[in-house]
């Protein structure tokens, strides 16, 4: 009988476990069809077009400019932004002051907040303080931090012995002392989470940059989608339109690969659940 | 900076450094939010302002330096006899009560699975969530080929059962074949955080059960599920408010290959958001676009509230919850 569970466990988890797979694994033969072709055919192409992967590098645009692009704009938005939201994290969980409560519940009110109301406005003044087309408001992105982040390391925070501070504190230490010398080289895991989940969002946005940026700018998600073409224009290069959404796909997949286990951990003693 | 404590200081002046050490903290305390307050104000409060403002004029691109009126509820007034818009939010709707049930019973029962002492688990939760980091992008042309008229996965798959091989998902059956996209690539992280809840149920409980005679089902009943309602409300929250947002993804499902919000997406999945953008972005009417999205906050407003309500009748509140 225990023998039966086991077996149906993991039969369910196999099943489970290949169809969410198998979308990545179909755009990956997909990939390697002969570019005029579209996805018909065998399901594993044969022969198998690795030719498709040179097209999508260099076929119809510089992929490295546009990757470049992307590894910038990523690296503003993200980068400040987990600092700043560790700093208010902090803040929120080890600094009493009044109005500290009433923020924080707007904090977590702004994620609330759908893109399409304040993102009207916002591009109406990012016109007219001539940032339409350059990359700063992604710096501004960055450098407000975000809602959810702040909330992690809320949760994380909180949860710090406060021992640690009274040390601090007999130390002679000040809150931004204590913070960048006790609790950010301990913040490990909440790190992980909010590197992970900014920086994979960031690098595949899309409708901002889409909407605000021009092609020269552009990251490689609204460059990507907008397809490959044959020389007439009139036939999309679906299979090279993939390999170039796969390539586009590997940074953030290594990250999470490499990371995953801190990520996990991360997720579990950070509290987030609430 | 910190207080030096000097056994001195008479008790006089006491009250004063109190103050000053008072004040000196509400200082680093706003000093610390200050970047954060920042994009507050520059991000939500001014173009919340301002979308208000907007949303009582008849502001087009045009109009600007000629003819800015204020217009009063006429935008509003408008809204209420636009049976697109009533359609879009219809849609929004759709989508919200179909994606957020199949997430959280997805979320959790593969939680649950891997919560069973199952051999590399550490392979299996990399599988279940590899999807969430694959950009927006790259998962709108994978689910392309898989929906693709022609010899997409999908009609192969209804092929070889004796269905249509023919279907045109992307057009005939867009919303399902948005719900498809939505539940892969966004399981894995609230599997995460339910997997998370369950390791924080003791042990001992589902021993005392055991000892008492619970079965499996009864012991899900009585013990994992009111436990993880925290974490429910939690993901139904985020959930909700995730599936009223979507926006993208219907962009980038529409069929050809015309990018931006340009393009033809299907009726059916034009959400609340997409057709507040295409009023703005398409029509260039920003007074109406903004009195749309302002409709649409008020929805999420009320909808967000009833489910908080709502968690009084079955969040399950135990006092340790809430000390930490």
């Amino acid at each position: 009988m225990r023998l039966a569970t086991e077996a149906v466990l993991y039969a369910l988890v196999l099943v489970l476990a290949a169809i969410f797979v198998v979308p990545l694994v179909w755009g990956f033969f997909s990939s390697l069809r002969e570019m005029h072709q579209g996805v018909s055919g065998p399901v594993i192409p044969k022969p198998a077009h690795w030719d498709n992967y040179r097209f999508a590098w260099s076929g119809q645009f510089a992929f490295t400019h546009y990757l470049w692009n992307t590894v910038v704009l990523t690296f503003i938005a993200t980068v400040p932004a987990v600092l700043t939201s560790a700093l208010a994290g902090y803040a929120f969980a080890r600094i009493r002051a009044r109005g500290r409560n009433t923020f924080f519940i707007l904090m977590l009110g702004t994620t609330f907040i759908p893109f399409a109301i304040t993102f009207i406005p916002f591009f109406w003044v990012i016109v007219k303080l001539n940032m339409y087309s350059t990359r700063w408001p992604w710096l501004i992105w960055g450098i407000s931090g975000s809602a959810f982040l702040i909330f992690l390391f809320r949760q994380f925070y909180a949860s710090f012995p406060t021992d640690l501070d009274d040390a601090a504190a007999m130390d002679g230490c000040g809150h931004l002392r204590t913070f960048l010398q006790i609790y950010l080289p301990n913040s490990g895991a909440p790190l992980v989470v909010a590197f992970i989940w900014l920086g994979t969002g960031w690098w595949g946005e899309y409708i901002l940059a889409q909407l605000l940026l021009p092609d020269q700018l552009l990251p490689l998600g609204p460059k990507i989608a907008q397809g490959y073409y044959s020389a007439g224009q009139e036939i999309t290069l679906v299979p090279v339109t993939l390999a170039a959404a796969l390539l586009f796909t590997v940074p953030p997949v290594l990250a999470f690969l490499v990371l995953q286990k801190k990520l996990t951990r991360g997720i579990v003693t950070t509290g987030l659940k609430g | 900076m910190g207080t030096v404590e000097t056994p001195l200081v008479a008790t006089a002046v006491k009250p004063i450094r109190r103050a000053s050490r008072r004040r000196r903290e509400t200082l680093a305390f706003y000093g610390f939010l200050s970047p954060w307050l920042f994009g507050f104000i520059a991000l939500t409060s001014v173009p919340l302002v301002l979308g208000f403002a907007m949303s009582l004029s008849n502001l087009t691109p045009v109009n600007l330096h000629t003819n800015l009126q204020y217009v009063g509820s006429k935008n509003y007034v408008r809204a209420y006899h636009d049976h697109e818009m009533w359609y879009s939010m219809q849609r929004t709707a759709i989508l919200m009560v179909t994606i957020v049930p199949l997430w959280i019973v997805t979320q959790l029962g593969l939680a649950m699975l891997l919560n069973a002492g199952i051999k590399f688990l550490g392979l299996w939760r990399t599988l279940f969530y590899v999807a969430v980091v694959v950009p927006v992008v790259a998962k709108a042309f994978i689910w392309k080929a898989i929906t693709d008229q022609d010899g997409g996965l999908l009609n192969r798959i209804l092929g070889a059962l004796g269905g249509n091989r023919h279907t045109d998902w992307l057009l005939e059956h867009s919303t399902a074949t948005l719900i498809m996209l939505l539940l892969w690539g966004g399981a894995g992280t609230g599997m995460l955080i339910f997997l998370a809840g369950l390791k924080g149920i003791p042990e001992e409980l589902y021993e005392v059960a055991r000892v008492d005679g619970a079965n499996a089902v009864r012991r899900f009943v009585s013990i994992t599920l009111p436990l993880l309602t925290p974490v429910i409300m939690f993901q139904l929250v985020w959930g909700l408010v995730g599936a009223a947002n979507v926006f993208v993804e219907p962009i980038l499902l529409s069929p050809g290959l015309q990018s931006g919000l340009g393009s033809t997406v299907p009726t059916d999945n034009i959400t609340f958001n997409i057709y507040a953008l295409q009023r703005i972005f398409g029509d260039g009417d920003f007074g109406y676009g903004a009195a749309i999205a302002w409709i649409f906050v008020a929805f999420i407003l009320v909808v967000t509230a009833l489910v908080f309500l709502s968690g009084r009748f079955w969040v399950f509140q135990a006092k340790e919850q809430y000390g930490k």
